[in-house]
């Protein structure tokens, strides 16, 4: 019983330990980005990096680890961080896609940037375990 | 003049909405709403909350002043951007419509834009963000921070200027170069005066870190205007014949404003603490507002306490230098007296309650007031309610404190 109990939690508490990636468009030149720099663009601080104009979409099955893991908040909290931006006319958040859709629009539209607990064939910028 | 000029501009930026979202298909157009709905319940008799009659309501719990919904459309292409907000709010007077945002902003590039048309003020944490409950932790902003200055939008032109100080850290550098506005504000039991604001300007820095930190300053200089004041150009018509008094004019009065606030967080901890300055020679009061809030986040649950006070400058209650030898002009000093009793809004308020997030776009919120009045001048009868748009108190009614109860949900999708 405790066994089972046990297992229970460990399953429960895998996907939000569960590791995280950073993706990037073949025709961007960067190396590497910093956790902060993620942020930045999510929250669309910054437009740009080194210069070049980069778009980052959120993602519907991984976006609650996400946030708690790189942006340390709860997706009540990034609601609500949207909604202020949004209702100020300041901005609108990143598009939330699916894998699929994700991965079509890393393969087919250029500077882009996607996240995935999943292992895509594509250059990693960042991750995050 | 330039009233009707503003007019025009915000009618032709609502056409500009209008056929731009009909004739251009790779515009980005984005319909948000929110709303509160919200029950309130006051301890005792004799008050009138935020511009809603309380008197009769007192035993059953009744529609809460923060109750409201609203609606806003936004749109955006390339470097143009368009926002236009609705709410409607049931108060005393019925229902009531209003445009807080009705402007376009263009970005001449990623650091560098200008916004025109009518705008929410930006003096302080939330006041551009006031109406949209569910971003914010308590079920409303500090009384006494937040309606220091009753006018909360205005129309005219804003030049914004956002840059990063490091990785974490950005800030943004806001210049009103010109302002004006024209409001109903309530002003007493059942009454709404209107209040004129022209050549308003202001500068506002704002440095933030994704929402952990943020420290706002800010300073508002305008020129105010109370025209259908029958009441005080009676009163001062009668006594400038023996007494100078050009301090209580009710055109043209000098405001000023200043403003700091911090928004600190510290693990689960998290700290807004806000304080505002307002500065005029004039028959209203000049003020210190300030607040403190503590809040704890506990996954869903935010726990939090704040508190709040108003201190307005007692020198503009005493008025034994105004001379009155007839009975005339004793009645007259008297209705003065009146009319200054009737913006003190010294008060405190200790405030308690939570946060519970139901799901991302609605949040259950529960919070109790205690608040206490205390007293400058003096009043001529019952029938004067305290006012300063805070909570208007009829006079005789005890200073022992009044507590509100306030709960229900928030939204915003």
């Amino acid at each position: 019983m405790l066994r089972k109990f046990l297992y229970l939690i460990l399953l429960l508490s895998l996907p939000l330990y569960a590791e995280i990636k950073f993706f990037i468009s073949d025709n961007l030149l960067v190396k590497h980005l910093s956790k902060n720099q993620i942020i930045n663009l999510y929250f669309k601080k910054t437009k740009t990096i080194n210069g070049q104009q980069v778009v980052i979409y959120d993602n519907i099955d991984s976006s609650d680890i996400f946030y708690k893991n790189i942006l340390n908040k709860t997706p009540s909290q990034v609601h609500a961080y949207w909604m202020k931006q949004v209702f100020l006319g300041k901005n609108i958040p990143p598009l939330k896609l699916n894998h699929e859709e994700l991965l079509e629009k890393l393969t087919q539209e250029q500077n882009v940037i996607i996240y995935s607990t999943k292992d895509i064939d594509a250059r990693v910028i960042y991750e995050e375990n | 003049m330039q009233g009707l000029f503003m007019k025009k501009i915000n009618i032709a930026l609502l056409l500009a909405f209008v056929m731009t979202n009909t004739v251009a298909d790779d515009f980005e157009t984005k319909f948000n709403y929110f709303g509160n709905l919200m029950t309130s319940n006051l301890s005792r008799d004799g008050y009138v909350l935020n511009n809603y009659l309380h008197s009769d309501t007192v035993k059953t719990p009744s529609l809460s002043p923060y109750s409201k919904v609203g609606g806003q459309l936004s749109i955006f292409k390339d470097d143009l951007s368009f926002t236009a907000q609705v709410i409607v709010q049931n108060n005393n007077e019925g229902y009531q419509v209003k445009i807080p945002w009705l402007n376009v902003k263009y970005n001449f590039n990623e650091n560098l834009s200008l916004r025109a048309g009518r705008m929410q003020t930006t003096l302080l944490l939330n006041s551009d963000s006031a109406n949209i409950d569910y971003i914010h932790t308590m079920a409303h902003n500090s009384f006494e921070v937040y309606r220091l200055m009753a006018i909360d939008s205005y129309n005219g032109f804003e030049v914004i200027y956002n840059d990063s100080l490091n990785d974490e850290y950005s800030y943004s550098l806001i210049l009103t170069p010109y302002a004006r506005s024209k409001e109903d504000v309530n002003s007493g039991y059942e009454s709404e005066t209107q209040m004129e604001m022209k050549r308003a300007i202001g500068a506002r820095v704002n440095i933030t870190n994704n929402d952990e930190f943020e420290f706002v300053a800010s300073y508002t200089k305008l020129k105010l205007s109370i025209p259908d004041n029958a009441k005080l150009k009676t009163v001062v018509a009668g006594l400038e014949a023996i007494n100078d008094m050009s301090r209580y004019s009710n055109e043209n009065i000098d405001v000023s404003i200043v403003t700091l606030a911090l928004k600190y967080g510290y693990e689960n901890y998290f700290l807004n603490s806000e304080v505002a300055k307002l500065q005029t020679k004039s028959f209203l009061s000049a003020a210190i507002a300030y607040s403190v809030m503590l809040g704890y986040k506990i996954d869903k649950f935010t726990p939090y306490i704040a508190y709040s006070r108003k201190i307005s400058d007692s020198e503009k209650f005493d008025t034994s230098h105004i001379q009155a030898t007839s009975p005339l002009e004793n009645i007259l000093k008297t209705g003065l007296n009146d009319l200054l009793y009737l913006s003190d809004a010294n008060q405190k308020t200790i405030s308690t309650g939570f946060r519970y997030d139901l799901s991302p776009g609605i949040a259950l919120k529960l919070q109790i007031d205690r608040i206490t009045n205390s007293n400058y001048g003096s009043s001529s009868g019952t029938g004067i309610y305290k006012s300063g748009g805070i909570l208007l108190k009829k006079a005789g009614v005890s200073d022992k404190p009044l507590y509100v109860y306030t709960a229900g949900l928030s939204f915003a999708f």
